[in-house]
């Protein structure tokens, strides 16, 4: 059967053979992927029940210990700090990814209507904060906060901060450095769906006399909900995860899973916590996917 | 489409754009400002950049970037086109596919942070074994090659898929062996796409932080490690500098990019 | 002429089926040498399988394909002397038109002198001269189909294969174009074959046309005689605009809804389907001496050369020259003349 000839797109081979040129093909990408990401996240999962040894080494020795510290059960009693960081973290992402569809609207549409010449300048103008690395553009708003600039003048001004300091360490200045980090993984696909939209429904639903909210739900959004799902997934996936936002302007105040998983990996040498932890961060990244799923779903509907 | 015309939609698009470039264009007008600290101007000067050079860290990190970027370009370049090539030109059955489509998407989704976790705790365990994944340049190439392979076969596969089949028949019809077919047209066609790919990993290279901050070692700062570790004992002119340079590096990738891409 | 030579291309017993789907049920048919010969059917007939096992694209499940005496049903593309024009027309687009043309001939490693001669007088044939260092992407829709139909014609294949080469023209473009592929073919003497779905575009072109459905040949014939003497009601109805009339057999003629018929010959059913073309009922205002049939005008389309009209009872469609002038509602004599009117088979 497998050496039976078959004619494969103008060449006469056989399957057998076809099957063995394309092995060769895969079988360096294949090896390397499951070498380097498939067995290391297999690992990390075993990892997850291990336990961290005196001096940091990991012991195989299996149990739930790191899940049951992960929900507050320590060795003194319950604390709800893990848990916090967690819903905080959810919470980051959530506003972060919110505010960023506000924001992109606005801003793709703006792009979108520009003439074809100037337009593309405009999308460039996207595409550089995309692709410049997040230490610096942290780093920047680190520097635009310091306490002699203008912005933690007028909020020491205002009474909301004391003379003197800078706005960071903050929840104020954490977001902003999301929002303005992040922004661009929202937008540039959000771009791709609204460039192509079709106005003559938009202009339909207007002539039907439809209120600007009902024209929105009704004509752009649905039009629109390829690119902003594929940008929402871009948005909330590395916010939910990032530590160099929080670790640089928000510090121990506003601390997040990524800088708790960081920890672990870094001076707490507690391998297996850290990858309790990033089972839990899996899941509840991919439980708020659900979750937007079945809303947008319902969206459609509407 | 020349639609919407609405001044809150202006002033909302503006201070978007603002909010991201502010801080970068901030950094940039400190970076040639003589005075060290605050909120004071004094006078031009290119003497951060200048001094840049005569920190041999800074020329370390820079050399270590840009060697880390090419050489996992280049291995995820040639991996990446080869899975590409194994995955979309070959009759595999729908489960096999939609495997290989899984293993493709894998890195594109998974948290940056967990597959860096893993890779620490992978390596630490093939250190047993060679040399090689001693925390340092290679474990780095490793772990960035391990994530643009991914993105680099995804680029060549929407190319081949855009090429069509059509093309490859006809010139078997027009009497081409493999050897001819690959010279004369899947090659000169695949080109743009490799191209792209591989200007995609470099940038994605350029722009990670996560994976080289827990996969390296102490020989080897790249960039964006060295700004992190600055910004800890305080902001200086010549980090503005520094960062200031990346930037418009990022910015001269982009346009040529966004060239190539456009022809 | 032997018989052997005549017959250029033989079609055996060809089968073809993907997984649980049968696209070709045992077909055997012959192309003759240097004739047009044109695959019609609607999509997902098997026609393009046909073409593409022909052109050495894909292999029959059974069967087998002789050109000019020999089987050549195990040999690829790359070995056959067929070369096909791509539905769409897949010119290479990095390459210039000279070396798209070229390629076949390069491919083999022709010596360079005839490479040049050979190119430059197909790109001529096709009056494509002109246009030899442009890309593909510079050339309108009609230049394109010359150039692959250059691009296959250079290598002197003993039969060219076309596949829907109209589909990517428009409407207007594609009448002209039609005329001048049947002077090419008549003019080189090549035999070609065509596969389409338009009806017209294979009267016009054809010397011969087979009519697929659901991976069978069902008639095969000349233009005119497929056109004019369908055995089949698919034939009928896909070929044109037709009147289906359900006939029972009775004394010398059929029973149908509009009446007792007289016909040419005695069908071999007893119940059965008679048709009939409406440019073929001849209108008037008296009773003709056969096959008339007194009816009402329903409703009348102007054509620009012609009329159609609907009348009752049938309904049937009627054909009428644009000087005879009718309104809804006139009383009309029709008549069915016996050697138009066809008795189908199924």
């Amino acid at each position: 059967m497998a050496e039976t000839p078959i004619l494969w797109r103008g060449e006469m081979t056989t399957r057998r053979a076809l099957t063995g040129r394309g092995l060769g093909f895969l079988s360096p990408g294949m090896l390397w992927l499951i070498g380097f990401l498939v067995l290391p996240s297999l690992l990390f999962i075993v990892l997850s029940f291990a336990e961290r040894g005196v001096y940091g080494e990991v012991v195989w020795n299996f149990s739930l210990a790191n899940y049951k510290r992960l929900a507050g059960f320590g060795t003194f009693g319950w604390t709800p700090d893990y848990l916090l960081i967690l819903g905080r973290s959810v919470l980051v992402a959530f506003v972060t990814t919110s505010v960023s569809i506000l924001l992109a609207y606005p801003l793709t549409f703006f792009i979108a209507s520009r003439p074809p010449r100037s337009r593309f300048m405009w999308l460039i103008i996207l595409i550089i904060p995309f692709w410049t690395n997040i230490v610096i553009r942290t780093y920047a708003w680190f520097f635009l906060f310091s306490p002699e600039f203008p912005f933690a003048r007028v909020a020491a001004f205002l009474g909301l901060i004391e003379d003197g300091t800078s706005l960071y360490p903050s929840a104020f200045a954490v977001y902003v450095g999301m929002i303005s980090d992040y922004l661009p993984f929202l937008a540039l696909p959000l771009y791709s769906s609204v460039e192509r939209l079709d106005w003559s429904l938009v202009e339909a639903a207007q002539d039907l006399y439809a209120s600007k909210v009902r024209v929105f739900m009704q004509a752009i959004l649905p039009q629109t909900a390829p690119g902003l799902t594929v940008g929402i997934i871009l948005t909330f996936v590395p916010t939910m995860a990032t530590f160099v936002v929080p670790d640089l302007l928000g510090g121990a105040k506003y601390m997040l899973v990524g800088n708790l998983i960081q920890q672990q990996f870094g001076p707490s040498r507690d391998w297996p916590f850290g990858a309790a932890i990033s089972m839990a961060l899996m899941l509840l990244t991919l439980l708020s996917m659900r979750i937007y799923r079945r809303k947008g779903a319902s969206v459609d509907i509407l | 489409m020349t639609r919407p015309r609405n001044p809150v939609l202006l002033a909302v698009s503006f201070f978007t754009i603002a909010m991201l470039y502010l801080p970068l264009f901030g950094v940039a007008v400190f970076s040639v400002n003589s005075a060290k600290y605050g909120w004071v101007w004094k006078e031009f000067t290119l003497s951060w950049y200048t001094g840049l050079l005569a920190n041999s860290y800074i020329l370390d990190a820079a050399w270590n970037t840009l060697a880390l970027a090419l050489v996992s370009t280049l291995i995820s370049t040639v991996i990446g086109t080869l899975l590409a090539i194994g995955i979309s030109r070959f009759p595999w059955r729908r489960r096999t596919e939609s495997l290989l489509d899984l293993l493709l998407n894998f890195p594109v989704v998974i948290p940056d942070i967990v597959m860096a976790g893993s890779l620490v705790v992978v390596f630490s365990l093939l250190r047993a074994l060679s040399g090689l994944f001693e925390a340092g340049l290679a474990t780095m190439i490793i772990g960035h090659a391990t994530f643009q392979i991914a993105f680099v076969a995804l680029v060549v596969r929407s190319r081949l898929v855009a090429i069509g089949t059509d093309i490859e028949e006809a010139a078997r019809d027009l009497f081409a062996d493999n050897w001819y077919l690959m010279r004369r047209v899947m090659l000169p066609l695949l080109l743009p796409g490799i191209l792209a790919g591989a200007m995609l990993a470099f940038t994605l290279s350029l722009d990670d932080f996560v994976i080289s901050f827990f996969t390296s070692g102490p020989d080897s700062q790249t960039l964006p490690l060295y700004i992190y570790s600055a910004v800890r004992r305080g902001v200086t002119p010549q980090i503005h500098a520094l960062s200031t340079l990346v930037v418009l590096i990022t910015v001269i990738l982009v346009v040529l990019a966004e060239r190539l891409s456009r022809k | 002429m032997s018989d052997q030579q005549a017959r250029n291309l033989e079609i055996r017993g060809v089968t073809k089926t993907f997984g649980q789907v049968t696209a070709l049920k045992a077909v055997n048919q012959e192309v003759r040498q240097g004739e047009f010969f044109t695959l019609l059917g609607p999509s997902g007939c098997g026609k393009t399988t046909l073409l593409r096992i022909v052109a050495g694209l894909e292999l029959p499940t059974t069967g087998t394909i002789i050109l000019s005496g020999r089987d050549i049903t195990a040999l690829p593309a790359a070995r056959r002397q067929v070369n096909t024009v791509f539905q769409s027309y897949a010119l290479f687009p990095h390459l210039s038109i000279f070396e798209n043309v070229a390629f076949g001939l390069r491919s083999r490693r022709f010596p360079e002198a005839e490479v040049q001669r050979r190119v430059a007088a197909t790109l001529d044939l096709l009056e494509m001269g002109a246009m030899r260092d442009r890309s593909p992407d510079q050339l309108s829709g009609g230049q394109r189909q010359r150039v692959a139909i250059a691009r296959a014609l250079v290598n002197e294949p003993e039969i060219l294969l076309l596949d829907e080469p109209m589909s990517a023209l428009d409407a207007k473009l594609r009448a002209q174009v039609q005329e001048e592929l049947r002077r090419l073919q008549r003019r080189l003497g090549t035999t070609f074959i065509m596969v389409t779905h338009d009806q017209a575009e294979a009267l016009v072109c054809s010397d011969r046309i087979a009519v697929m459905n659901a991976g069978e040949i069902i008639q095969c014939g000349t233009p005119a005689e497929v056109y004019d003497f369908p055995r089949s009601r698919f034939v009928a109805e896909f070929l044109g605009a037709a009147n289906l009339l359900p006939a029972k057999r009775a004394g010398g003629g059929v029973e149908t809804g509009v009446g007792r018929l007289r016909l040419e010959r005695e069908p071999v059913w007893q119940e059965g389907l008679i048709a009939i073309r409406p440019e073929w009922i001849k209108v008037g205002t008296s009773e003709p001496a056969v096959n008339g049939v007194l009816a009402t005008v329903e409703d009348i389309v102007y054509r620009g050369t012609n009329f159609d009209l609907t009348v009752t009872p049938g309904p049937m469609r009627v054909r009428t020259n644009a000087f005879k002038q009718f309104a809804i509602g006139d009383r009309v004599w029709l008549e069915l003349p016996p050697p138009e009117l066809v008795i189908l088979e199924d």
